[in-house]
């Protein structure tokens, strides 16, 4: 037995000054209190009432929090379907921890685009500040920390991790750490942990081999070998078919906990897909011709220079928060690096959205390049552009706009500029309009979202305001422009698609015929019905993709390509990925409903 | 719980504690709470009535509302220190002789004399985590150097204020916390029994599979090894050079597989040794009892020492809270 006195408080009680000594009343009473309010195990959250206003806590998630804190071992895997909420029930148990004394050292690793996302659902929902590790002090320095798992798996933060005995060790995305070899899951090895709690919304991703991992990871031997697994649990070596009455899910049930969306008796919100298709005018059509025709030339040219490293965009860029001077920087960058076709995917990006747009992102373009006839040609397209008359555009997006009436609206755009022209163009026509980008500091973001849900109608937003703010009070969402990576959509319909939509949510998609948007919306999002996608199941299919990263490029490649060439009709490889990884996603939902099904 | 009789006791202490003004007519409670109240209980005028008629404390506490009653728990929940006299009468003398000898059982003569001590009592909240789980439990302890008992619920009600003097808080706790082991050894033990239950569980998972991952490289080195017995048999019993060279060669080739296999098993063989030593449960083995002090009191008081017999065994009687102790030492 090791015992502890909890020195903090010592320290505290001996600076009470004499003069405040407790009377021999107060004694008497406190006494009574003590033995009378005092409760051994955790049968309700005490810290609930300490709850954001912002959080409606749902049934399950208070029962699902109980239960980890009552039932459970010490080392448990949360694993709700996706879209019920896992970070919030976390967030709780972490709370009801803090509050009751029982943690003081806290850490969570998590993927590295995740931890501004639960670090600001822990602050402000439940007033609790957790600070992202990013100096190895850090981990002794504070008792809340947050770490990217990136960044804690190098040397210098590892070893400053494992100086430290850890109250409380929550891993999100766990099923990321399943292979043993990795340095990921041999820093979680390493750590001296006294509670651990694995998130995962997919504890089966291809088969149940991944299961048997994922537990192995927490509970080495529980499930015996893999051999002894397959043989015990499983039809076949496929994976995907379980023994009759293997015991399997009650074994499960002991250190897991999963709940399926059918369990909860949540209502989910249904989807209603509008795609608005327009044509350019004449003019418009002739400078979009003229500018991709420059795009496609200019891609050629680089087809044929020295192979350099593939490009990524980065998941985290967020393009419309750079500034003029940024994008000409970075232009100026890549270009020295060889990577050009990030500018020109930003260009074709830009050019499909607001006429203003086109040409603010031509004049940057210009900014990068050396060759004389080069800036000539930049210079004959913005000719070209500031001589076209109309945006036919938003002149669409003002009839849907009419259509719609004088319910609220979520205005999506990816670009600042973007924003700008429409907020001047939205004012015109009459409309009472918010703006909210990741330019704006907190408190400016805060005051947007109260205006709009206050009086204003509408609330032009960039993809900054896509992640981490509800919406819900509005259930009408326009995409002005398309992003070409499916995840970021995603996240824009999800800020009003959430638990507790009591309305159908409409998108409205607006698209240009024969541009490389309508491309993108026939080719990807209808025929592959990606809009059709539950709350979070995005996610699952585009994690079964080798490179999620490289969606933009592939679109925009295969695009290019055939641009101008009618005898070119082909179909970006990505697409034909994502069409494999939804069925396959299907699949494995199949399998995980004969795992975890209740009813049966 | 508390009874709805014992909450309006702390209710009237709090409002007096907070020198806030209240007049009680026929249950009906007027208060004049002050600025920090009036905030924080979100009121739109200082006064305000309650009627605090209710038996049952369900009802009582939706009168009040959940926030006046938590602040009301809560205040009396904080942790507390207090310089404390106990006040005894002296008529008690008799009754702890004849409460002795019932408890006497060798009829041993014993003599018995009052003396006052410097005691303390200190209220800890022990929470005991294990691999099993954790739990929660209050223990009161009322002591001095020389004796400690695991005190329940004490005579507070009996004491009185001293008016100065500095409570030692850390040596206190510190000699408290030393008592533990011994005056909570049942909850303690009962606890450690389920965790090295689990503990035993999570090794024997560890070995099993352990084993079965061993017995699946032996499977693997068993099978060439068996192959190689056949190939040999083969070659020893060929009927022509031709076959008989055959299976030489392939008997040699598989003593190569097997030797190689052998090596790969052998780093395979630590790898598991590490990966699923006991050594990892260490992490873990030790029950974790943190004590967490909620009120620490020095206490004056008066208590009857107890000589019994020719050994001179000493007990001591604590009428604070009504117990028979045994000294430590003489």
């Amino acid at each position: 037995m090791k015992q502890t006195v909890k020195s903090t408080q010592v320290q505290e009680l001996s600076k009470t000054a004499v003069n405040n000594y407790a009377s021999a009343k107060h004694c008497a009473l406190s006494q009574l209190v003590h033995y009378n309010c005092f409760e051994s195990s955790i049968n309700e959250l005490l810290a609930k009432s300490t709850y954001s206003d912002k959080i409606q806590t749902l049934d399950f998630q208070v029962n699902n929090a109980l239960r980890v804190l009552q039932d459970f071992p010490n080392r448990v895997i949360i694993a709700d379907e996706v879209g019920l909420g896992k970070t919030i029930s976390t967030a709780m148990i972490i709370k009801e921890l803090l509050v009751r004394k029982m943690v003081h050292k806290v850490i969570i690793l998590v993927p590295s685009s995740l931890k501004f996302q639960w670090q600001e659902e822990l602050r402000s929902k439940f007033s609790e500040d957790f600070t992202i590790a990013s100096d190895p002090s850090d981990y002794e320095k504070n008792d809340l920390i947050i770490a990217s798992i990136d960044t804690a798996k190098t040397p210098r933060h590892q070893q400053a991790i494992n100086k430290i005995t850890w109250d409380l060790l929550v891993i999100d995305e766990v099923h990321k750490l399943k292979n043993p070899q990795t340095k990921n899951y041999k820093l979680v090895k390493s750590m001296t942990v006294k509670r651990t709690i694995g998130l995962s919304a997919t504890p089966v991703q291809n088969n149940a081999f991944e299961l048997w991992s994922l537990l192995n990871l927490l509970h080495p031997g529980f499930l015996g070998t893999k051999k002894v697994f397959e043989e015990s649990y499983l039809q076949d070596s496929k994976g995907l078919n379980l023994k009759t009455n293997s015991g399997l899910k009650e074994k499960l049930k002991k250190i897991m906990i999963r709940t399926l969306r059918k369990e909860t008796k949540i209502k989910f919100a249904k989807r209603k897909i509008s795609s608005h298709y327009l044509d350019y005018s004449i003019d418009e059509k002739n400078w979009h011709k003229q500018v991709f025709s420059f795009i496609k030339k200019r891609y050629n040219a680089l087809q044929n220079l020295e192979p350099v490293d593939s490009l990524k965009i980065e998941g985290d860029t967020e393009e419309s928060d750079l500034s003029s001077e940024d994008l000409a920087k970075m232009a100026k960058d890549y270009k020295r690096r060889g990577l050009l076709t990030f500018s020109l995917i930003m260009l074709s990006r830009q050019m499909t959205s607001a006429k203003y747009t086109g040409i603010k992102a031509l004049e940057r373009y210009k900014l990068s390049l050396e060759k004389d006839e080069d800036i000539r040609m930049i210079d004959h397209l913005l000719e070209i552009g500031n001589s076209v008359g109309m945006d036919s555009k938003i002149q669409r997006l003002l009839k849907v706009l009419k259509k719609i009436g004088k319910e609220k609206v979520v205005l999506f755009t990816s670009f600042l500029d973007s924003q700008k022209v429409l907020a001047m163009e939205m004012a015109v026509a009459g409309y009472s309009v918010s703006l909210f980008n990741g330019k704006m500091n907190p408190a400016q973001k805060e005051q947007a979202i109260n205006e709009f849900r206050a009086d204003k109608q509408i609330l032009i937003c960039t993809d900054a305001g896509s992640e981490g703010r509800n919406l819900q009070f509005s259930h009408i969402i326009v995409n002005y422009d398309l992003p070409w990576n499916p995840m970021r959509v995603e996240q824009r319909i999800g800020r009003v698609h959430r638990i507790g939509q009591t309305q159908t949510v409409q998108v409205h998609n607006i698209a240009v015929k024969d541009t490389i948007e309508s491309y993108i919306l026939d080719r990807l999002y209808s025929k592959l019905k990606l809009f059709e996608l539950s709350i979070g199941e995005m996610d699952l299919v585009l994690s079964q993709i080798p490179e999620k990263a490289s969606i933009e490029k592939s679109v925009f490649s295969t695009y290019i390509e055939q641009f101008d060439d009618e005898d070119k009709k082909s179909k970006a490889s990505v697409f034909v990925e994502i069409e494999a990884a939804r069925k396959k996603v299907n699949e494995v939902k199949a399998f995980d409903t004969m795992l975890f099904d209740k009813d049966d | 719980m508390i009874s709805a009789n014992e909450f309006r006791e702390l209710f009237e202490a709090y409002l007096a504690m907070h020198k806030i003004d209240f007049t009680i007519k026929s249950y009906k409670y007027s208060i004049t709470w002050d600025d920090k109240h009036k905030k924080l209980l979100e009121l739109k005028s200082k006064k305000k009535s309650y009627f605090l008629i209710h038996e049952d404390l369900g009802d009582l506490q939706s009168e009040l509302g959940d926030v006046l009653y938590n602040l009301v728990i809560e205040f009396f929940r904080k942790p507390i220190v207090s310089n404390l006299k106990f006040n005894h009468q002296n008529s008690d003398l008799e009754s702890v002789h004849d409460r002795f000898v019932e408890i006497n059982p060798n009829h041993k003569e014993f003599r018995l004399h009052e003396a006052e001590v410097d005691a303390n009592y200190v209220l800890f909240e022990l929470g005991i985590q294990g691999e099993h789980g954790s739990t929660k439990k209050l223990l009161a302890l009322t002591f001095t150097k020389n004796w400690c008992t695991p005190s329940g619920e004490v005579l507070f009600n009996r004491c009185s204020e001293v008016s100065s003097g500095e409570v030692q808080v850390k040596n206190i706790v510190s000699l408290a916390s030393r008592n533990v082991k011994t005056s909570a050894k049942d909850d303690i033990n009962a606890e450690e029994i389920l965790h090295f239950k689990r503990i035993k569980e999570l090794i024997s998972i560890r070995e099993t599979h352990a084993a079965q991952k061993y017995k699946e490289l032996h499977e693997k080195e068993f099978n060439i090894s068996f192959k190689i017995g056949s190939a040999e048999s083969k070659e020893k019993n060929a009927k022509t050079f031709d076959i008989k060279y055959k299976w030489a060669q392939e008997a040699k080739s598989l003593t190569k597989k097997l030797v190689a296999l052998q090596e790969k098993n052998l780093v395979k063989k630590k790898k598991i040794k590490i990966e699923f030593s006991v050594e990892d449960v260490s992490n873990y083995k030790e029950l974790q009892v943190t004590l967490t002090p909620l009120m620490v009191c020095s206490i004056s008081m008066m208590v009857f020492e107890i000589m019994l017999g020719e050994d001179e065994e000493r007990f001591v009687y604590v009428p604070f809270c009504s117990k028979f102790v045994k000294r430590k030492s003489k």
